[in-house]
């Protein structure tokens, strides 16, 4: 009886060698474990062994069934703790284990096989570690046997074997002439039958009626008594024999009666046949066979792997697909035959739907987890070592990242290649190694990795790393370079140098690695697979392979977020946590830092980014009365607005009556604490939405080249969703690194004390309009009735304390709603060229620090510097001297004009990082008349002054800046005889008296507000002049040195 | 008819067919008339056998009782890895020796 | 809703099939065998930073498909989107890229003798974006060079 079905035996080869992947590893782990034998695992692994022999059994695969039935025994007994799993042991099992695997590979062929090195190793194994107990066992006899029948007498081991092995116990009497010969077999076949579905413990030939020997008759009954072993169950044991139901009997182990000490011979026959047994007596022809040799652990002999595994989650999801897709035919076809068309539409674009969702999940169930790869390594680490007496340690990250099948076939070779590579040449003896005070046992680290769609995997050793310049060498003694080349060559493309075809670094190719399969068909293998490589090395150190393969069937676990009207995935791999902060809690939990909002999380300062904003869009709230995506008016984070947000409020009026405070969704902030490399910031989202894995999809041409993003996906509703590149829009967004930021030496607290900032007044005309005023300029701030005011040919004046202030009304001066009728009002003074005047503030709000940095566009007029938002309001900022200029043109006539030494105008070098004080006081300066030129930062004033086509006349220099501040750009100015007579003028926003000292020590001349364009424009006339004055004197020094 | 060859003590018998219950007849008889001659320790030589039957397996039953009555012994001599199972499962192998070669 | 656009079968050598369509008041063509197909201009999803031609990306059949509008790239004024309105998808390159043009017209058989090369402008719009010209009955139809209309090169986001 054989099964010689084509479909079965593959369905047994991909079952076995599914079996068969885990077992190295857990043999591995078992020797790891040693004398603390892990049953579970153990059993494991006998069972996998268990069903390979019991199904090789039913195809006749013999010698597979021989192996693993070898394979059996030795798991049993250390299953049965009566075997520790030493080293050798282990490599026994690991070796039949290799070759059983061989077995299977080629199953066609595995019976021509010869296994009996490997069984006779396993022999060897039980013999030699066979404990006390268990040869007791051997000797103790116990009787099987129903009474009446006939008995048999088996060691107690046997007994026990068979129970451990799962089989039943039946004794089968069969009549070899009814059963055998007259159904036209032979008691071959019988035997061949009976060792496929089991095994015959015992078996008795009942020869009684030979007794009369030759001249007797020749019986017509021989009876045959099998005590046989098997998984199979009775009915079915029956039916293969063909045996009637009262000739087969179910043995009950426990029912075997001990037989007393007797018959010494007899147990000594058995002792020696248990240990033998219960291997079926097969033994291998004496043709010539082929050698079934340990197929080397990390070549990848897959035969042709026609075969998957996908997840039942996955195929219900297909499953139900199919069935809509059914329904959505059944009503086309309906509508079709019907003539109608009108719903035609909406049955198409399901249809459409449904047809992508089963695209996309049928394109699944080819991913695999890269962890089928990887399983291989710790097998070839250790083999590999052991063979190199090397210590290596692997450590294997990342297992579950899913790749296609065909990448996942693909990249095992290179990576093997990799890690051999590692071993053998990285990773350096153990006594070389604590030599160089390092641990003697290597480590090798394997690591696979999403990054931004394309999946890393880097294979990290700490050995002894790649010699650049000895690579060189080999490179210009084969020939491959020229020495000129290997001289200009960096370091860098020196180490690459072992991606050139034809290089091996050891001298004689070591049959590991080596033999022509070089770094070069890595390479080329992982580029075919349209990904790249490259090295990172220390001598001493170690090396780093990272392979990145864009593949963009990509599966990645994500989170899917709204910023604005669109959904935006964040992969969950750069996602480090959730942070929610409710509404009352923003003011408190969010600060300021320079002109960054940040949070402060568990002692960190974390910058914070809105997603819309960072998208360029408008961000959105969703109202859930009636649910609708909202403009979100809050401009800045700590918005004092929320929660007395007009809808918000509304709609709790509207419920219960009377306004009730309360923490509302729409006030809550949701912020994601993101990671890319050593960047760390927190993206603040409109809304959270679901987990979900996404098929990575690339963006065309059009965006390849858009940093915020890593690509694109298409969510369940069918709608596209952007994957957000959180590295590139921390970089768009000019977020640094945080070390970048301390290296600065900025002062990092709650309070923005710095340069970037100033002092305004906030004041309102009409109340619906806020402004602000820069309170370095301003002198007093008077309480006036509005009675007070005079008007004087048309002009507005205060008389007031026995003078007149000309006073100046904003309505009148810029775009802005006219004031109100108060009988109290606020007057602002300030001065300008030596006279006072004031500006009529109705109201007053507040004096606030306000950065710099402001909207210079949006209200850009005569009399308006620029905007920003304070207290969500937008302020516009009052140039008072422009106003005053344009109200009292006549008082600046007489502005002294600006000459230098030679007549010509002069040019200032202005030095200033912030880029709206730059754009204010460059204007300031050239509405004066000057020429300026304005730089960033000192390095590059510093630059600018060498540059032999311009001649500068007076530096104009902020004192905080990034790489070289005021003071040392002023000690460089006066250091070089070139430049030492450039009068500096230096603009801060404050300075203790300790820092204009420095100041004035490093050669800084004067010392003035930044803001305070009068007193600015003062001190600069007044250096040019004491300039040209002494210019003057030099110039006329003769050259004999008398003085005039 | 038989063939037979005198190896010290033992007389080699060499069946060239399959001992299968058609032939057993004539074997028997042979069998029977080698050891009516006095050759009571017989060795046959399964070389020229292609299938054993169940019948064909009692023979060498039958004739290991003969045998042994008289004071003799029966060998088996087998090459084949099959047969040698056979006796073996079957047993007889404890009752006579198979063996390879005498 | 889609609507496969049959490419029927291959005249003789010197015809050509033109998918029209109107951007404007011009009516413009691609040649049949580099048009994928032609859908509504549904719903599209903005890309955030991308270059001012790129209208969004939308979800075809499973692949993200970039549309772009041409009449930012011919250098045309911006119109409001009528359900007129529609992608025709080409192929170019490998990758699959939709034109949002404002109405379909009808696919004309033309001879290729009787295309004549561009003028240097035809309503404002460089010629380097075109083929040929073709008269029609009524007007002129003008070919499209899709790979010089889809070419990124020079383009900042």
């Amino acid at each position: 009886m054989s099964l010689d079905n084509e479909k079965i035996i593959e369905e047994f080869t991909v079952e076995s060698q599914e079996h068969l992947a885990d077992v190295e590893n857990d043999l591995l782990a078992i020797e790891a474990a040693g004398a603390d034998i892990d049953l579970d695992l153990v059993n494991k692994v006998f069972r996998a062994v268990h069903s390979i022999k019991g199904a090789s059994g039913f195809l006749g695969f013999t010698t597979i069934g021989e192996l693993s039935h070898s394979l059996e025994n030795i798991l049993n007994l250390i299953r049965n703790k009566e075997l520790v799993p030493t080293s050798a042991i282990v490599d026994a099992l690991l070796r039949a284990a290799d070759a059983l695997r061989g077995l299977i590979n080629d199953i066609h062929h595995s019976n021509e096989a010869d296994v009996s090195e490997h069984v006779d190793a396993l022999k060897k194994v039980i013999a030699g570690e066979t404990s006390q107990s268990v040869r007791d066992s051997l000797e103790q006899m116990v009787r099987i046997g129903e009474p009446g029948r006939p008995a048999f007498e088996v060691s107690k081991h046997t007994l026990e074997t068979q129970k451990r092995f799962g089989n039943h116990l039946y004794t089968l009497e069969f009549d070899l002439i009814a059963d055998v010969e007259d159904k036209g077999k032979t008691p071959l076949n019988l035997v061949k039958e009976l060792m496929a579905l089991g095994e015959m413990v015992e078996a008795r030939l009942d020869l009684a009626n030979c007794e009369a020997g030759l001249d007797g008759e020749i019986p017509d009954t021989i009876s045959f008594v099998v005590l046989f072993g098997t998984v199979v169950d009775v009915e079915m044991l029956a039916d293969a024999f063909e045996l009637t139901p009262e000739r087969v009997h179910s043995i009950d182990i426990e029912d075997a009666l001990p037989v007393p000490a007797e018959a010494e011979s007899h147990r000594r026959e058995e002792t020696e046949k248990a240990v033998d047994t219960p291997v079926p007596p097969d033994v291998p022809a004496a043709e010539p066979k082929k050698e079934v040799s340990a197929t080397a652990a990390g070549a990848s002999p897959k035969p042709a792997e026609t075969n998957i595994r996908v997840s039942v989650g996955l195929l219900d999801h297909l499953m139900n697909l199919a069935g809509e897709l059914v329904l959505s035919r059944n009503q086309l076809i309906q509508y079709v035959s019907s003539g109608r068309l009108d719903g035609l539409e909406s049955i198409a674009s399901q249809l459409d739907q449904i047809t992508s969702e089963l695209q996309e999940s049928i394109m699944q169930t080819r991913m695999q987890a890269i962890g089928t790869v990887f399983t291989k390594f710790p097998r070839v680490v250790r083999d590999l070592s052991g063979k190199l007496g090397k210590q290596c340690e692997l450590t294997l990250t990342g297992k579950e990242v899913e790749l296609d099948k065909s990448i996942i076939e693909a990249i095992g070779d290179p990576l093997t290649h990799l890690v051999r590579n590692s071993i053998d040449h990285g990773i350096e003896r153990p006594d070389q190694r604590t030599a160089k005070g390092k641990n003697a046992t290597g480590t090798i680290s394997l690591k696979a990795f999403h990054q931004a769609g394309k999946v890393n995997i880097a294979i990290q050793d700490d050995g002894a790393g790649i010699n650049g310049d000895k690579l060189k060498e080999k490179a210009v003694a084969k020939g491959l370079i020229t020495s000129d080349q290997a001289h200009e060559m960096s370091e860098r493309d020196a180490v690459r140098l072992i991606f050139h075809p034809g290089f091996s670094m050891a001298e004689v190719v070591s049959d590991v690695s080596g033999r022509g399969v070089g770094m070069d068909v890595v390479k080329t293998n992982i580029e075919k697979l349209g990904g790249t490589v490259d090295i990172d090395t220390e001598v001493g150190v170690g090396t780093t392979v990272q392979i990145k393969l864009p593949l963009t069937l990509a599966i990645i676990p994500s989170l899917v977020v709204r910023g604005g009207e669109d959904r935006f995935a964040i992969p969950q791999v750069n996602i480090s946590e959730l942070v929610r902060i409710r509404p009352n809690e923003v003011a408190r939990k969010i600060e300021r830092v320079k002109d960054a909002e940040v949070l402060r999380l568990r002692g960190n300062l974390l910058p914070l980014l809105r997603l819309s904003t960072a998208m360029g869009m408008q961000s959105k709230y969703l109202d859930p009365q009636p649910a609708e995506l909202k403009d979100s008016h809050r401009e800045r984070i700590v918005d004092r607005r929320e929660p007395d947000d007009a809808a918000v409020v509304e709609h709790e009026k509207s419920r219960s009556g009377t306004p009730r405070r309360q923490n509302t969704a729409a006030g809550a902030l949701n912020i994601i604490v993101v990671e890319a490399g050593h960047l760390r910031y927190g993206l603040i989202v409109d809304a959270l939405h679901d987990s979900e894995e996404i098929v990575v999809k690339p963006l065309g041409r059009h965006m390849k080249d858009s940093p915020c993003l890593a690509g694109a996906t298409i969510l369940g509703n069918g709608n596209v969703a952007l994957i957000l590149d959180v590295a590139g829009i921390a970089s768009k967004s000019q977020l640094s690194a945080p070390e970048e930021d301390t290296a600065r030496g900025e002062k990092v607290s709650g309070e923005s004390v710095s340069d970037e900032s100033q002092s305004v007044l906030l004041f309102t005309n009409d109340p619906s309009e806020q402004f602000g005023a820069p309170m370095g300029l301003i002198t007093r701030i008077e309480r006036i009735r509005s009675e007070q005011i005079d008007s004087v040919g048309g002009q507005e004046v205060l008389q007031y304390r026995g003078s007149t202030l000309p006073l100046l009304t904003l309505e009148s001066q810029i775009k802005a709603k006219p004031r109100p009728e108060q009988p109290k009002l606020y007057v602002v003074v300030f001065s300008i060229s030596g006279r006072e005047v004031g500006l009529i503030a109705p109201q007053l709000v507040d004096i606030r620090e306000i950065p710099a940095e402001m909207d210079a566009v949006t209200f850009s007029e005569p009399g308006v510097l620029g905007s920003v938002i304070a207290d969500g309001k937008t302020t516009r900022l009052i140039d008072l001297f422009a106003l005053a200029e344009k109200a009292h043109p006549e008082w600046f006539a007489d502005r002294q004009s600006v000459e230098t030494t030679q007549g010509e105008t002069p040019t200032l070098l202005l030095v200033e990082d912030s880029g709206f004080f730059r754009s204010q006081l460059t204007s300031f300066m050239e509405s004066e008349g000057y020429q300026v030129v304005a730089c960033e930062d000192g390095l590059v004033a510093w630059g600018t002054l060498q540059d032999p086509e311009q001649c500068f006349d007076l530096v104009v220099t902020d004192i905080e800046m990034p790489n070289m501040n005021g003071l040392g750009l002023a000690r460089k100015i006066k250091g070089d005889p070139l430049f030492a007579h450039l009068p500096i003028v230096a603009v801060t926003s404050l300075a203790s008296e300790e820092d204009i000292q420095r100041g004035f020590e490093a050669g800084i001349d004067d010392y003035q507000i930044k803001l305070d364009r009068e007193k600015l424009v003062a001190s600069v006339a007044r250096h040019l002049k004491a300039a040209k004055l002494k210019a003057g004197v030099t110039a006329e020094q003769p050259a004999t040195g008398i003085r005039s | 008819m038989l063939q037979t060859e005198q190896l010290d003590e033992m007389l080699v018998v060499k069946p060239d067919g399959d001992i299968v219950a058609s032939a057993l007849e004539s074997f028997r008889k042979e069998l029977q008339g080698l050891i009516e001659q006095g050759h009571v320790n017989l060795a046959i030589d399964l070389d020229g056998v292609g299938i054993i039957d169940s019948k064909g397996l009692a023979i060498f039953m039958l004739c290991h009782k003969s045998l042994t009555a008289k004071g003799g012994r029966l060998v088996v001599l087998t090459g084949n890895e099959d047969f040698k199972q056979l006796f073996h499962v079957m047993r007889m192998d404890e009752h006579f020796t198979v063996a390879g070669a005498l | 809703m889609s609507t496969a656009v049959e490419t029927s079968q291959a005249h003789a050598a010197g015809e050509a099939e033109i998918a029209t369509f109107y951007v404007g008041n011009q009516l413009m063509g691609v040649n049949i065998q580099q048009v994928q197909e032609i859908n509504r201009h549904v719903k599209v999803t903005a890309v955030p930073h991308a270059l001012d031609c790129v209208r969004g990306v939308i979800n075809l059949r499973g692949e993200v498909v970039t549309v772009v509008d041409l009449r930012t790239i011919l250098g045309l004024e911006q119109t409001e989107i009528s359900d007129q309105s529609r992608n025709v998808i080409v192929k170019s390159r490998d990758e699959k890229i939709g034109l949002l043009v404002d109405r379909i017209a009808d696919v004309e058989s033309i001879r290729t003798e009787e295309t004549e090369p561009p003028p240097a402008n035809v309503s404002g719009v460089d010629g380097r974006f075109f083929k040929g010209i073709h008269k029609l009955e009524s007007e002129l139809l003008v070919i499209l060079d899709v790979e010089e209309v889809l070419s990124t090169e020079g383009n900042e986001p």
